[in-house]
């Protein structure tokens, strides 16, 4: 079974349908034959039993009376009938009364016993039957015997085989070459369908179609079949360009972020080497400016003039330098915060465990001087574990906690609250203050380049809140404030609790 | 040790300020040897190998300090390679200006083969002591204050 299992679908069929006609013929043909053979023997056994009756009905009166010679003739007669090998007549005592040999020799003849009833043999070829004899009173008289050989009915059985068995081999030739071209009408739709599918499968075409060859089921199959795979082919395009055109956006991003780094690259740069030049410069002539007043200081000129230039010497020129000197100091610290931020978007990100505990702790350590200075209570809550770079996020919780602790309310008593929760894969964490907070049209310019808040209380390029912005993102989290003027500021940052690859680098 | 000739000493930079503020700072700190000022790549390179209109200048001793980025074709980097690959030259000392410590640059001209690097601006004792590092001699006079223009 497990063959025809694996046997092809054509085989499969074919043989499914060979083998059904083929029974329905072979059981057909059996039938016929045994039923043929049957009728035969009936035949035969109706005429040898009316012969026999015949016979014996005409040798009564020889039985009567004892004429063995007129018994004799009767059953000479028996020669118009070929197939009568051998006929005798008993008396009622069993003895013989009479015979009759077609040809040859006897084959025996049977110990007949008086017998009321016929008596039938069919034997080696052979088919014998005894039948009583009685006169018209019904008085038992004896018995005759006919054999008959059955060479006839076994020429005709043999006929009849040999007819039956070419019906039948026409038959089943007909029944395997219908069954051949009925089972390409299942078989074909059915391949052609295989064939496609593994060409969809192989190739990964989904462009192709199975042919629709009917109205039947199969062919709601292959159709229900191509349906499918036009609405795989639709949404492979759909898929295909979707991925396309993001793979664009993500290339011009990833083009316009270089072109952007490159750029705040070489203005940091090259805006240095002009500055440099009018530091140095300005240095240049504040030296000059000073040699130029010791030599007037010994010239000989009038009061006047000399108090002029000494106005000069003394005092215009060097405030003017000293502005000159602010600005491009103002100026370099400035370019040193880009390039410092610049720097902090393309330094490689090393993704690692990180306890952020004893990361506050540290950082908290780090400011120590600034922490007692501002005498404020710093209380530590619950701080989650996460994943990122460790000095990146230790700028993070150093700027905020330098922002709480630089612009806490004077004259108000500082409490500064770290904590952090997890939650659905991120962890948040939050540095709370009440320090001076900010007015709600200020908060949206809070974490913008050179932006500064309260340039009063402490010093600063106004960088530090934008580099931390660009170290959480980074790092595939958000960061934004909540802050109330005089009330405080809270900062609140989020982390990926996981393990993950840096995100889109900004 | 008596040297017949002075080290000169060549600045290029397309920075015409820079150079006349290191030169200016290295003659207050008391360096007297002759310091030259070229801008651009080539000028350089005709100076270091005397060819074109300095075809006619009498061999030196040279000491150069070379800006790596320049406009043109021949930036610091190509002067850099040309001298290292000369071997007549390649013995003489380059220090090399960058205005950045971007370490990319920096590996790019060691690779090259200089001799020192230093960013700008180029402060007098940081480039007495890098010479010194590099074991050449360099004429510094303590002088008084008048002299000094």
């Amino acid at each position: 079974l497990n063959r025809f299992r694996d046997m092809s679908l054509k085989r499969k069929l074919t043989a499914a349908s060979f083998l059904t006609s083929a029974a329905a013929v072979l059981l057909v043909s059996f039938l016929f034959t045994a039923n043929g053979v049957q009728a035969d023997r009936e035949a035969l056994t109706r005429q040898l039993t009316s012969q026999a009756g015949i016979l014996g009905f005409t040798v009564v009166p020889a039985l009567t009376f004892r004429d063995e010679r007129a018994a004799k003739e009767a059953l000479a007669a028996l020669r118009a009938e070929r197939q009568i090998r051998e006929a005798a007549i008993f008396r009622q005592d069993g003895s013989l009364f009479a015979s009759y040999l077609r040809d040859g020799e006897s084959s025996g003849l049977p110990a007949v016993p008086a017998g009321e009833s016929e008596q039938m043999d069919f034997f080696a070829g052979s088919f014998a039957l005894t039948r009583p004899i009685a006169d018209e009173h019904g008085r038992p008289l004896g018995s005759i015997y006919l054999q008959t050989d059955l060479a006839t009915m076994r020429s005709r059985i043999y006929r009849t085989l040999a007819f039956n068995a070419s019906v039948l081999g026409v038959s089943l030739v007909a029944a395997l070459a219908m069954a051949t071209l009925l089972q390409r009408e299942i078989s074909t739709p059915v391949l052609d369908l295989v064939k496609t599918a593994r060409t969809v499968t192989l190739e990964k075409d989904y462009g192709v179609r199975a042919a629709v060859r009917g109205r039947d089921e199969l062919g709601v199959l292959v159709e229900s079949f191509n349906e499918m795979l036009g609405e795989i082919e639709a949404r492979d395009a759909q898929l295909r360009k979707v991925n396309q055109q993001l793979h664009q956006r993500t290339e011009e991003l990833g083009r316009k972020h270089e072109e952007v780094e490159a750029f705040v690259y070489i203005v940091s740069h090259d805006l240095r080497a002009p500055l440099v030049n009018l530091q140095g410069f300005a240095r240049e002539l504040r030296m000059n400016c000073e040699a130029l007043a010791e030599r007037l200081a010994g010239a000989p000129l009038p009061p006047e003039q000399a108090a002029k230039i000494r106005e000069l010497t003394d005092h215009e020129i060097p405030t003017s330098l000293r502005f000159i000197s602010a600005s491009s100091d103002k100026f370099e610290k400035l370019i040193n915060a880009l390039l410092q931020l610049s720097r902090s978007g393309r330094r490689e990100l090393a993704i690692e465990p990180l306890d952020m505990r004893a990361l506050v702790k540290a950082t908290l350590d780090s400011l120590m001087r600034l922490v007692d200075e501002s005498g404020a209570e710093i209380v530590i809550d619950r701080l989650p574990p996460a994943h990122g770079d460790a000095t990146a996020i230790g700028q993070v919780w150093s700027n905020l906690l330098t922002n709480a602790l630089r612009y806490l309310q004077p004259g108000r008593k500082g409490k500064i609250f770290i904590r952090g929760e997890s939650h659905d894969g991120f962890c948040r964490y939050q540095v709370q203050d009440n320090g001076v907070g900010m007015a709600p049209a200020a908060q949206h310019r809070l974490f913008q380049v050179f932006q500064r808040m309260r340039p009063d209380l402490a010093e600063g390029e106004g960088i530090g809140l934008a580099t931390v912005k660009r170290i959480v993102e980074r790092h595939g989290g958000h960061i934004w404030a909540e802050s109330t003027e005089g009330m405080g500021t809270t900062f609140t940052f989020s982390l990926p609790a996981g393990l993950r690859k840096e995100g889109i680098s900004e | 040790m008596i040297q017949e000739q002075q080290t000169e000493i060549l600045l290029v930079d397309d920075d015409g300020g820079n150079s006349e503020l290191v030169r200016r700072n290295l003659q207050r700190s008391g360096i007297r040897n002759p310091i030259v000022i070229l801008t651009n790549g080539s000028e350089a390179l005709d100076y270091v190998f005397r060819e074109g209109r300095y075809a006619g200048r009498a061999s030196s001793h040279l000491m150069i300090l070379l800006d790596i980025n320049m406009p043109g074709e021949v930036d610091g980097v190509e002067v850099l390679r040309r001298i290292k690959g000369d071997p007549l030259r390649q013995r003489i000392p380059v220090v090399m200006l960058t205005t950045s410590d971007d370490p990319r640059e920096v590996e790019r001209c060691y690779a090259l083969g200089c001799n020192a690097y230093m960013t700008k601006p180029v402060e007098p004792l940081a480039f007495i002591e890098a010479v010194n590092r590099l074991g050449l001699f360099i004429t510094v006079l303590t002088v008084p204050a008048e002299a000094a223009k």
